[in-house]
């Protein structure tokens, strides 16, 4: 019988430097017959390890279309997720999964796509945005609001400038704080909506589907405001975080209300999710 | 069909039963707790006179309830996931245990005098540790395993024991889903064989198992069943709490009621977490590494590094449990732990599985420092409601 619980190794390919405290790691299973065997979705997660220091979910942040390699974007919170930053091209992680369910994606082709992101919360969006920008005849009008502590917080900056080179997609990025060199917007990602073209009393966005994540009271303030400006809570998926301890819905962890995140989500549309009473 | 057991039969039939089961059965200690114990081990010291003056089966000379719930058999408090040692250019060679941490080795287990409370309970912890994305290791000890019910004519705690609100006992009933129950009748045990399995268990036993009347058998193990209920003193208002969990927790009557109790619960719990290792449907976990290269305390022994994944039982009442790596804690509030506990047993499991989980031992009440329980909270949010 398959046991769930046992992680492979796979080597880091490469290490990224994405900010001060976060990490892009380009992985590949050592075992040809896992890394055959390995296919995942949009939005899905994975289990891991650093044997001896443990175990944390993290979602796969580069496209399932990329059958070569699987991305991982780590930002050193803990001492485990310390650990894994401090790692280098050729070192091994262990790894299991994937995990969730994940991103509609042909469910929302020919609409347009409003993509809301906080801090690390971009990287479970990045595989999407990179399926859609790779088959962006299939959508309509693409819309990136980024927003982030300082500057220096920001992630995939080069994908940012590349993405919003491509035709019919905006790039709108804000922060917190400004620092020297700054000459970006100043304030809350949902201060972008108007840029993006998402006002309160400007109609229904029936055409428009929005992808939200990031931290806790981000995305129940950013799904709000989404719905007072015209969208069906249907129309908004966001993906939450929890603390895991399996991925398979055993451990209880992930559990808010009656549903399991690492089973039932972690993407679930604002319908499910917006009436439950506890934090995110 | 029904066969009858002699009572001085059951250390005979437990030690012919070892031969091929890892026989499970409820014994007594120097103490007077009563815990599951492994056959083998109790009749190393003394065989057939001391299994027999140990065992606490019967449901009426001698009801009694295990100590912890028999989820532990399949689901131990603690357990090793794999062990892993480094085998040179950053890999490990990872090993799973394969059941060699089994005290039961490699044969099925044989639970023999299980209450119908707890019965039920292992149904709904198989189902969820089987159903969708199996547990290897609790399938693995769960394997082939069988349940032989002790059902209860007086309740062991009559203080706690509302198995017969919840609808889980005290007696099974034909229909449910069940091998065998024994009911204790004169100098032994009604044999109520329920299933084909169970026939199957009992076919080459006619030592052991006299066939019975059916029609006289039927008649007096109703007359039991009756006599069975009317013993159970304690009973709550079951349906009525589902009922009132199903509504908005922050609207209406409920929003009024249950806010308060939440509040009570959490400020008078210790957080000692007794109630959900003793729940027999409690199935958290966490699972950490322990190593000899980056654990500040290990009792490995230094040398190449190696280490080992384990899983312990965990809880939702302790304030860790949601606790994120970046410290963010959706359950900081106790209040919110007091509300998880009652909830997942009372609102959301019925949902998800058709029933509550809360199947009416009553050992969250008598394992609780402040008397907190889920029998209490029941009461509490029933108040007023019709008998
Ligand atoms: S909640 Fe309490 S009474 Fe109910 S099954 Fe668990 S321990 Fe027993
Ligand atoms: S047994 Fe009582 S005090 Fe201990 S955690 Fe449970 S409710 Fe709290
Ligand atoms: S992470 Fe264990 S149940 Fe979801």
């Amino acid at each position: 019988m398959r046991n769930d619980y046992i992680p492979y190794p796979a080597r880091i390919v490469s290490a990224r430097d994405e900010t001060y405290d976060t990490k892009t790691f380009r992985l590949k299973f050592t075992e040809p017959s896992v890394a055959e065997d390995f296919n995942f979705k949009q939005g899905q997660f994975l289990e891991v390890s650093l044997l001896g220091r443990g175990e944390a979910p993290i979602s796969i942040c580069s496209s399932p279309l990329e059958r070569e390699y699987f991305e991982l974007n780590i930002r050193s919170v803990g001492s485990l997720t310390g650990a894994i930053c401090r790692l280098k091209e050729g070192d091994i992680l262990y790894v299991r999964g994937p995990y969730g369910n994940s991103f509609p994606f042909k469910e929302v082709k020919g609409r347009d796509l409003v993509f809301i992101a906080g801090g690390i919360g971009l990287a479970p969006l990045r595989g999407l945005i990179q399926m859609v920008l790779k088959n962006k005849k299939d959508f309509g009008n693409v819309s990136i609001l980024y927003g982030a502590k300082s500057p220096e917080d920001l992630c995939f900056r080069d994908e940012l400038e590349q993405w919003s080179e491509v035709e019919g997609t905006s790039v709108y990025q804000t922060v917190d704080r400004a620092s020297d060199g700054w000459n970006g917007r100043v304030g809350l990602v949902t201060e972008l909506y108007e840029a993006a073209g998402i006002e309160e009393g400007a109609g229904e966005m029936s055409n428009t589907t929005a992808f939200l994540c990031g931290p806790p009271v981000m995305i129940r303030f950013a799904a709000r405001k989404l719905k007072a400006c015209g969208f069906k809570p249907g129309n908004i998926y966001v993906t939450l975080e929890r603390y895991m301890k399996c991925g398979i819905g055993k451990c209880g962890h992930c559990n808010i209300g009656g549903v399991f995140v690492c089973v039932d989500g972690p993407v679930f549309s604002w319908e499910h999710v917006e009436g439950f009473t506890e934090d995110f | 069909m029904y066969y009858y057991l002699r009572r001085e039969k059951l250390a005979g039939l437990l030690l012919h039963l070892s031969k091929e089961w890892s026989v499970l059965a409820p014994f007594r200690n120097s103490y007077g707790d009563v815990t599951l114990e492994n056959l083998d081990s109790v009749a190393e010291n003394g065989r057939a006179e001391e299994i027999a003056s140990r065992l606490a089966l019967g449901g009426r000379t001698d009801s009694a309830q295990l100590l912890s719930p028999p989820k532990e058999v399949f689901f131990p408090q603690s357990e090793i996931l794999f062990q892993f040692s480094e085998k040179g250019n950053g890999e490990f060679a990872i090993e799973q245990p394969e059941g060699k941490d089994d005290p039961s080795g490699n044969k099925p287990k044989l639970l023999f005098g299980i209450k119908p409370c707890d019965y039920h309970a292992l149904l709904m912890t198989g189902r969820f540790f089987l159903e969708d994305n199996t547990d290897f290791y609790y399938s693995t000890r769960a394997n082939g395993s069988m349940v032989i019910i002790d059902s209860c004519i007086v309740p062991p705690e009559p203080e706690a024991c509302f198995c017969s609100s919840a609808g889980t006992g005290p007696l099974m009933k034909r229909g449910d889903e069940y091998d065998i129950q024994l009911v204790e009748e004169g100098n032994g045990f009604i044999v109520d064989v329920a299933s084909s399995r169970g026939e199957d268990f009992v076919s080459g036993l006619e030592n052991f198992f006299k066939i019975a009347d059916e029609k006289e058998t039927a008649r007096r193990l109703e007359e039991i069943r009756k006599e069975a209920v009317g013993n159970v003193e304690l009973k709550v208002d079951f349906k009525g709490a589902l009922e009132i969990m199903k509504e908005s927790p922050e609207e209406g009557e409920t929003g009024e009621r249950l806010p308060a109790i939440y509040r009570e619960i959490a400020d008078r719990c210790i957080y000692c977490g007794a109630c959900l290792y003793l729940c027999p449907t409690c199935t958290c976990f966490n699972v950490y590494d322990n190593s000899n290269f980056c654990s500040v305390l290990t009792l490995l022994e230094e040398g190449e590094r190696a280490g080992e994944r384990v899983r312990v039982w965990d809880g939702c009442v302790f304030s860790g449990y949601s606790r994120e790596a970046s410290g963010h804690n959706p359950r900081d509030d106790a209040y919110k732990r007091a509300e998880r506990r009652y909830e997942h047993k009372l609102r959301y499991d019925p949902v998800v599985y058709g029933r509550s989980t809360c199947v009416g031992c009553g050992r969250c009440l008598t394992g609780c420092p402040v008397d907190i329980g889920m029998l209490k909270f029941i009461e509490e949010v029933t108040v007023g409601n019709e008998e």
